[in-house]
């Protein structure tokens, strides 16, 4: 039983905030609160400041949509990137994961989730009007849409793909196959049949 | 209720959502258990082995284990993919739009082998044809009929009279067709004589191929609001996927007009 279970006390407030963080339950809250309690001052202080800078600073950029502290983002505004070539991606989190991989060296623009009609998500909810605003005012060749390859990521491709306006553009999506370390025997049936069209001659 | 620790059974993917760090809650209608809500854990890694298996859409065999609140998958196989739909927006919609119909009429843990059967058949339909219109609609019927809100399509739901073979209305709210005679009301909507046909024949043949019916675009329109206004007054709800599959026949419409235009000018 949570002894701090009153929510006028500062560590029952402080448990009950955490709680409602993805991922953590009632009792992850109270361990992690009796943590930070712990903690000097010092460090509480850091972790205090770096919330609050989130909450005040963050914006969304006017250009690729991503979250920054800046508008145009360190990417938007960076001249060696290529210009060129725009990658759409469902989330911010998938922005660091290919700039990670150190593959892709052009622009990025964050749609902020996938059409999910089950949900009632259609594209006015995401950033998809400004994806084709920017596809007009911007001299993009090439657009890698990179969204997951799920029911909802496939729709939004597929959407995006259907009612682009701009002539001469190309349009990619990413390669769909097996994952390094994966099993042909646990494949399904779709992944299997797409790694197949897929395949690649051997190059030395 | 069904007692059992595991069981293996054929099963259609309707939707899941995240849960936790790399888990997924999948909801789906299994032959014989009926609808059934399951976590598959770890199925959001790349390497997961549950991985591409369970898409929405997608007919599997699966075998669940019996869990405190949940089941558990423990494994699962694609019996059936339907690659088409993924290659076709408009596919897709549809589909995205049987497998809620499907979600939404279902009880948990209540079996209903005809709707997995009209569901799997339509699935069909849907991803080879590339007018599924009736089958889209004969699934709509089916589902009605097999959750048990069949629309009377022979006397009049007001005055019981047999219905003449003429143009009629239909009530929604009352659930079926209404004579002339009766229908002033407000809240009745036209049903014609060919519609009133189809209706006949998607009630006497549920999983019949309907090759050799026609429907034209108007009958189309009608039997098309008739039913949903019929489902939304049943599920008391609106269907979150109708507004995205209106919404792409707007855009479809918009540019068929923009490219006959542009072809006039030519």
């Amino acid at each position: 039983m949570n002894l701090y279970n009153n929510t006028s006390d500062s560590l029952g407030i402080l448990i009950e905030e955490l709680g409602k963080l993805p991922g953590i339950g009632p009792k992850t809250a109270q361990r992690l609160a009796y943590h930070i309690v712990r903690q000097p001052d010092q460090t509480n202080q850091q972790l205090a400041e770096a919330i609050s800078a989130v909450i005040t600073k963050i914006i969304y950029c006017s250009k690729c949509q991503n979250l920054s502290d800046y508008d145009p983002c360190y990417i938007c505004s960076n001249p060696n990137r290529n210009l060129n070539q725009l990658c759409v991606v469902e989330d911010p989190m998938d922005v660091v994961a290919i700039e990670k991989s150190n593959c892709f060296k052009g622009l990025y623009h964050v749609l902020h989730g996938s059409i999910s009609p089950l949900n009632g998500i259609g594209p006015e909810q995401l950033r998809i009007p400004q994806l084709f605003h920017r596809l007009e005012e911007e001299n993009i060749t090439e657009m890698i849409i990179a969204t997951n390859p799920t029911l909802q990521g496939e729709a939004t491709a597929l959407y995006i793909s259907n009612n682009n306006k701009k002539e001469g553009l190309v349009i990619t999506h990413l390669a769909r196959g097996l994952p390094i370390g994966g099993s042909l025997e646990y494949s399904d049936d779709i992944t299997l049949s797409r790694a197949f069209q897929g395949r690649q001659q051997f190059t030395e | 209720m069904t007692s059992y620790k595991t069981f293996t059974n054929p099963a259609l993917v309707l939707k899941y959502f995240p849960y936790q760090e790399a888990d997924l809650i999948v909801t789906m209608l299994t032959k014989d258990h009926g609808k059934v809500q399951a976590i598959a854990k770890g199925a959001r890694k790349l390497q997961s082995k549950f991985s591409g298996h369970i898409e929405p859409l997608t007919v599997v065999n699966v075998q669940l284990a019996k869990g405190k609140s949940l089941d558990t998958v423990t494994q699962v196989q694609t019996d059936k993919a339907y690659p088409q739909l993924y290659d076709d927006l408009h596919k897709l919609a549809h589909g995205i739009y049987i497998s809620e119909l499907i979600d939404q009429f279902t009880p948990e843990r209540e079996p209903n082998r005809q709707i997995f059967e009209i569901g799997l058949k339509t699935l069909d339909v849907l991803s080879k044809s590339d007018s599924p219109e009736l089958g889209l609609l004969n699934f709509e019927f089916q589902i009605l009929k097999f959750s048990g809100f069949l629309p009377e399509l022979f006397n009049c739901v007001i005055c019981e009279a047999e219905i003449k073979p003429t143009e009629n209305r239909y009530s929604p709210n009352r659930g079926g067709v209404v004579c002339l005679s009766c229908s002033n009301s407000r809240e009745t909507l036209p049903l014609s004589l060919s519609g009133m046909k189809i209706l006949r024949h998607f009630n006497l043949y549920p999983v019949a191929q309907h090759s050799g019916l026609k429907i034209r675009k108007e009958t189309y329109f009608e039997l098309k609001t008739l039913l949903l206004e019929t489902i939304i007054f049943w599920l008391e709800k609106d269907l979150n996927s109708s507004g995205f599959v209106e919404h792409l026949r707007i855009l479809q419409n918009t540019s068929a007009n923009n490219e006959s235009e542009k072809d006039n000018n030519d």
